[in-house]
């Protein structure tokens, strides 16, 4: 079975992002092997699709009060509330020859990961294109993929216990949007591993189930490892990037 | 579907902009809006395309909005089509904004 390095650490919001990017690069270049990396965001945070408005997306005085830091992603996809409790964010950087080179499918076989380990806890859960994973049709987990010429990044959320009551608070939602999706707000139509099951699930269980649900949606198997020096390198760079008002409010 | 007129007034001191925006949630789930500030010649002067969506190459969506300014809005819907064939939209199509910006230009 083919190898993949498995990375399980945390940081910031700008910090995140910029270790997504450096791996991005890297792995284009060809100069990192392929890599899982299950994350979380220490404090917690937000970020924002690359082609959407942060006004539109978020509640920045929300934000603002609860001193809460915003960064923009460089994937597409909508906003997300990463919380330091209840979330785990996954990051995939690999060739796009061994995952696949048709974007929707590559979607697809990432995001039944998330599906595999939430079958691991004895739940039912479905891959809903083009990013979506629901349990019992509500999101539990949402994914956005970048490419480049011959890397792919895609990474997203996995809702353990996130506090859906902060959420709904800061992601807005157009009307439209609630009124295709039949509920009436975001608390109606989102959801977490421990809501579902009535128990508290851990974060050290979520990963466990995070690695093995990869392992086969991949048909890898991981050995866990550590950042390189050039990777570390490449985010300090990319770092003020994440942090600067003008990429945060550039639409 | 909803438009709002935001308003209007001078740019530059040189000519009356009329800032206008339409939205329109994409079955599946995605929502597109458009920004626009349309001259009072009938022309695009700035607009952003936002939203929840995905496009490949994404460098393909800031280009896109550079060749719109300028344009009428045939001239836009050109552009749009020519577009569609360069770039791969997940979540909407090129077809959604066109009908954004008929949407704003019949409001302004």
């Amino acid at each position: 079975m083919e190898k993949w390095r498995l990375i399980i650490n945390e940081g910031d919001a700008y910090w995140n992002m910029a270790i997504d990017e450096a791996m991005f690069i890297l792995k284009d270049k060809g100069e990192i092997p392929n890599t899982l990396r299950l994350f979380v965001f220490n404090p917690s945070a937000v970020t924002i699709g690359y082609f959407q408005r942060v006004n539109d997306a978020v509640n920045l005085e929300f934000l603002n009060e609860r001193k809460i830091s915003i960064t923009r992603r460089i994937t597409g996809g909508g906003s997300v509330y990463h919380d330091v409790n209840g979330e785990v964010t996954y990051s995939v950087v690999a060739s796009i020859s061994d995952v696949a080179t048709d974007v929707l499918k590559s979607y697809e076989i990432i995001c039944k990961g998330l599906v595999y380990a939430i079958e691991r806890f004895g739940l039912e859960a479905q891959f809903v294109p083009i990013n979506d994973v629901v349990v019992n049709g509500k999101k539990i987990s949402g994914s956005a993929q970048s490419r480049k010429k011959t890397a792919l990044l895609q990474h997203g959320t996995f809702m353990y216990n996130t506090d859906l009551v902060t959420l709904a608070s800061i992601l807005k939602a157009p009307k439209e949007k609630l009124i295709s999706h039949g509920v009436k707000s975001i608390l109606e139509r989102v959801t977490t591993l421990s809501r579902e099951l009535g128990r508290t699930v851990s974060k050290e269980e979520t990963i466990e189930a995070l690695i093995e649900g990869f392992s086969k949606a991949l048909n890898v198997e991981f050995e866990k490892g550590e950042l390189m020096e050039k990777e570390i390198e490449l985010a300090r760079k990319l770092v003020e990037k994440y942090r600067s008002r003008e990429w945060i409010f550039r639409r | 579907m909803k438009s709002t007129g935001q308003g209007s007034g001078y740019l530059g001191g040189e000519f009356l902009v009329k800032k206008t925006s339409a939205l329109k949630k994409i079955k599946g789930g995605k929502t597109v809006k458009v920004d626009v500030e349309i001259t009072d010649d009938e022309r695009i002067h700035d607009i952003v395309i936002s939203g929840d969506f995905f496009v490949y190459p994404q460098e393909a969506l800031e280009e896109l909005e550079n060749k719109l300014k300028g344009c009428n809005l045939e001239e836009a819907k050109n552009v749009l089509r020519e577009y569609s064939e360069k770039i791969t939209a997940l979540g909407f199509t090129l077809d959604d904004v066109a009908e954004l910006l008929e949407k704003v230009f019949k409001s302004s």
